[in-house]
């Protein structure tokens, strides 16, 4: 009763009460920000969206090219690709393979952290031994598998001691961001990620999770001054949304768009479309530890069978290449003379029959979904040419995690198309992990294979590792154990205002970023 | 009425940890997190050390064990991806998922109520039906294919409105509308069928008869009587607007908990998801004791109290 009687008293009051606390609540601005530099009225701004937030600021605890691309703007690394993914100078002037094992690198002398404390060979010891310390949980270690230690030779030199001859050491330090040992010390992890000091392009301003990362010019940064004042990193999940943003001027540059959707960006003055090659592959791959792809001659029957030219032309719109081999042409040592075995439905239907499947067969496949564009319609086009030649496809899309802890373990459907992507631009790490023997992601085995790949491991010279890539892809053609079947280009769109060029390993690097005049 | 609360809070503490259980071991048998947590390249012997890392090698019992004792502590452990306290994760979320599920509700109220009332009030007329049709119609429509509408609308053909959020007042009118939007044919639908189900009652009939002004009928004596079902479903569409409107939060660019969600979903993230069951729960449980609450202030005829003391 008292209850009721109160309400009554107090409902009207109490109704306004609430709801202005509910509209204030509405009007305010987001909280949830950590805050760094003041911004300045006027300056230039870029924005960039992406499909994902940073996860963190800590460049040693991020894996994924969304967080890398806003690390990159705050940090430096020792050694940069550049626009034609070769490599040079960054933090270090230059390098020199003094052993088999070891390297030698010389690092600027007029390079400070954003807070003032000095880069030196103690900051890239303290960041080598971070990666490495189990403790730090640095989602890149395994980057750095090969590489022993770091050493301090002289107060701007340093040494890094690999385990036996690595062809990919200079790749490997190209993802090696360089942080600081003071500031973190004294501030702790924690605070790092949230508050990161770097020596990069741009100082961090502002972080909202979920929604944006504001980073602002390094006038002291020594490769010069940045072109835009300020850039801001915007997290848009939804595809259509960052298209619309881009049509009312709302963001400027917008990556990895679906060909299906660039149409009403074609028509837009303000806007242009831009595309690049990519390291971005589809193949065809087997489980050749069960049947029937544990035969050859059934897997050479499925290569014949196949043919990417109506994905490229027709799914694809033309905004992919056909591959050769299962690796992109874009990685400076994969080989560019292996073709792939011709489309011939009449060749495919007689290795069914020598497969001792004259009439055919019944057989599953994975395939991810939505993990790469279109990944389950090139699936379900090539299940569709399977079964011209008597292969009849039930296809089975897997959500990618599963997918990948199937194929991890083997247990994948004997046939599977997946999508490959390539960190550190080198054939072998890529190779191996999807061919050889003992490959993490592996389910082909080959001893003559597992050979080549350990030569290809003994140079450092490209011409040579080229060489024997070549054999390699040649014999894994040969023995129908993968099939490369289309190579994507990644389609941008940037406003007219700015002046910037995709990059074949699908990175936005802040600092090439500029604006039109 | 307080042991009632007290009661209502340790049933909601014990389904809290009911279903973070059933979480717990559900996300487990879905697959290894480190699949998608490093590049599918990496050397087996460098998955094992993450996993070690992360306490993912042990026993399922001793990893539960350990959960269960940091839930005791408010400790929720370490997001795998962010590296950061995961329920400091969530909870610097709720706010932002707070201010649109609030948005969202005053838009569905704000046309769900009078719509309804005034289905029920003209039944059978077209506008009665034209209502009802806009109510199904309201609620047939993605959530998703709603927001996408409005941005080519209002931001990319009229330029009227941003299509991504900021974090402003303006930018938050699309996504109330599109939450809103389903919300409202809901409530548009309870209100008009309890409030045919009040106007037959004989009060409402004897404040006719007083000679009284059909919207003081209409207000005072049968709106109010028909408020519990109502306020029963405001309630249920808070607590899952507060769950996160993932598809809205997606589509806006909205940083809230539904999208933290769906990212650790995918990533598997077990802390993150761990702590978002945690976080949503306990809200849901708070809303509902809240709604309940609230009956007693709508009809005197309800009393906690003495619905404690039988």
């Amino acid at each position: 009763m008292y209850l009721h009687k109160f309400a009554d008293k107090m409902q009207k009051s109490t109704m306004m009460l609430v709801l202005a606390c509910v509209l204030s609540m509405c009007l305010c601005p987001m909280t949830n920000t950590v805050l760094g530099a003041s911004g300045r009225a006027g300056a230039s701004e870029v924005v960039v969206a992406q499909g994902a937030d940073a996860v963190t600021l800590d460049p040693q605890k991020q894996s994924d090219t969304d967080t890398g691309n806003v690390c990159n703007s705050i940090y430096d690394p020792l050694l940069l690709r550049d626009q034609d993914m070769s490599i040079k100078p960054a933090l270090a002037t230059d390098w020199k393979r003094t052993s088999t094992t070891e390297w030698v690198l010389n690092l600027r002398q007029d390079v400070k952290f954003h807070n003032g404390e000095p880069f030196n060979a103690d900051a890239v010891k303290f960041t080598f031994d971070r990666v490495k310390d189990p403790a730090t949980r640095a989602l890149i270690a395994p980057l750095f598998s090969t590489i022993l230690k770091c050493e301090v030779v002289g107060p701007y030199t340093v040494r890094f001691v690999t385990d036996g001859l690595d062809p990919v050491f200079l790749g490997r330090l190209t993802n090696l961001l360089i942080v600081p040992p003071k500031y973190i010390k004294e501030k702790g992890d924690d605070y790092f990620a949230r508050h990161p000091v770097g020596t990069g392009p741009y100082l961090f301003v502002q972080w909202v999770r979920d929604d944006r990362v504001v980073v602002e010019a390094n006038d002291q940064y020594f490769r010069g001054r940045p072109a835009v004042d300020r850039i801001v990193w915007k997290a848009v999940p939804e595809m259509a949304t960052r298209i619309a943003g881009l049509q009312t001027g709302e963001i400027d540059i917008v990556q990895s768009i679906p060909s299906d959707q660039i149409g009403a960006l074609k028509t837009s003055r303000s806007v242009k479309v831009v595309t690049s090659p990519c390291a971005q592959i589809q193949m065809l791959n087997f489980n050749t530890f069960v049947a029937p792809a544990d035969n050859k001659y059934f897997r050479l029957a499925v290569a014949h069978a196949i043919d990417p030219r109506p994905i490229v032309d027709g799914l694809l719109g033309g905004y992919a290449s056909v591959l050769s081999i299962p690796i992109a042409d874009v990685i400076p040592n994969a080989p560019k003379s292996v073709k792939r075995l011709p489309y011939d439905p009449a060749k495919a239907k007689e290795y069914l029959a020598k497969a001792g499947y004259p009439s055919g067969l019944s057989v599953e496949m994975n395939c991810q979904n939505g993990k790469y564009p279109m990944d389950k319609e090139i699936a379900q086009i090539l299940a569709q040419q399977l079964s011209q030649v008597g292969i009849k496809v039930t296809l089975m899309p897997l959500e990618f995690g599963q997918f990948q802890t199937q194929m991890r373990a083997r247990k994948i459907a004997p046939l599977y198309t997946t999508g490959g992507n390539n960190v550190l631009l080198d054939t072998d790490p890529q190779f191996n992990a999807f061919y050889g023997s003992n490959g993490a992601l592996s389910t082909y085995s080959n001893n003559a294979l597992d050979d080549l790949i350990d030569m290809g491991r003994t140079s450092t010279e490209t011409k040579d590792r080229v060489a024997v890539y070549e054999k390699a892809f040649a014999l894994l053609r040969d023995d129908a154990g993968g099939i490369g079947i289309i190579q994507y280009t990644l389609i941008s769109a940037s406003s007219t205002k700015v002046s910037w060029a995709p990059r074949p390993d699908g990175r936005i690097r802040a600092y090439d970023i500029g604006l039109r005049k | 009425m307080f042991r009632y609360i007290a009661k209502r809070i340790l049933f909601a503490a014990l389904t809290i940890l009911g279903v973070v259980t059933i979480v717990f071991i559900l996300q487990r048998t879905t697959g290894d997190p480190i699949a998608t947590l490093l590049p599918p390249d990496v050397p087996l012997e460098e998955q094992a050390k993450l996993r070690t890392a992360l306490g993912l090698d042990q026993p399922i019992h001793v990893q539960y064990g350990k959960f269960l004792a940091g839930l005791v502590r408010g400790d929720l452990g370490y997001s795998y991806r962010q590296g950061a306290p995961a329920l400091g994760l969530v909870l610097e979320r709720v706010p932002s998922t707070f201010k649109l599920a609030s948005a969202g509700m005053l838009v569905a109220m704000a046309i769900g109520m009078p719509a309804g009332v005034l289905a029920a009030v003209y039944r059978g007329t077209v506008g009665d039906r034209i209502v009802m049709s806009l109510a199904l119609v309201g609620q047939a429509m993605p959530v998703y294919w709603t927001g996408i509408l409005l941005i080519l609308v209002f931001s990319v053909r009229l330029r009227w409105l941003p299509a991504i959020s900021n974090g402003g007042f303006v930018s938050m009118i699309m996504p109330a509308l599109a939450v809103g939007a389903y919300s409202a044919a809901r409530i548009a639908r309870m209100t008009r069928s309890s409030m045919l189900e009040v106007l037959r009652m004989d009060y409402v009939r004897t404040a006719r008869s007083k000679g009284l002004r059909n919207s003081a009928v209409i207000t005072e004596h049968a709106l109010r009587n028909a408020l519990i079902p109502i306020v029963t479903v405001l309630g249920m569409e808070f607590g899952s607007l507060m769950g996160g409107s993932v598809i809205v939060e997606s589509v806006f660019a909205w940083p809230g908990v539904g999208r933290l969600a769906v990212n650790a979903i995918m990533g598997r993230d077990y802390p993150v998801v761990q702590a978002v069951v945690v976080v949503v729960s306990a809200i849901f449980v708070l809303i509902n004791l809240g709604v309940d609450l609230t009956y007693g202030l709508l009809d005197p005829r309800i009393s906690i109290a003495n619905t404690t003391r039988r």
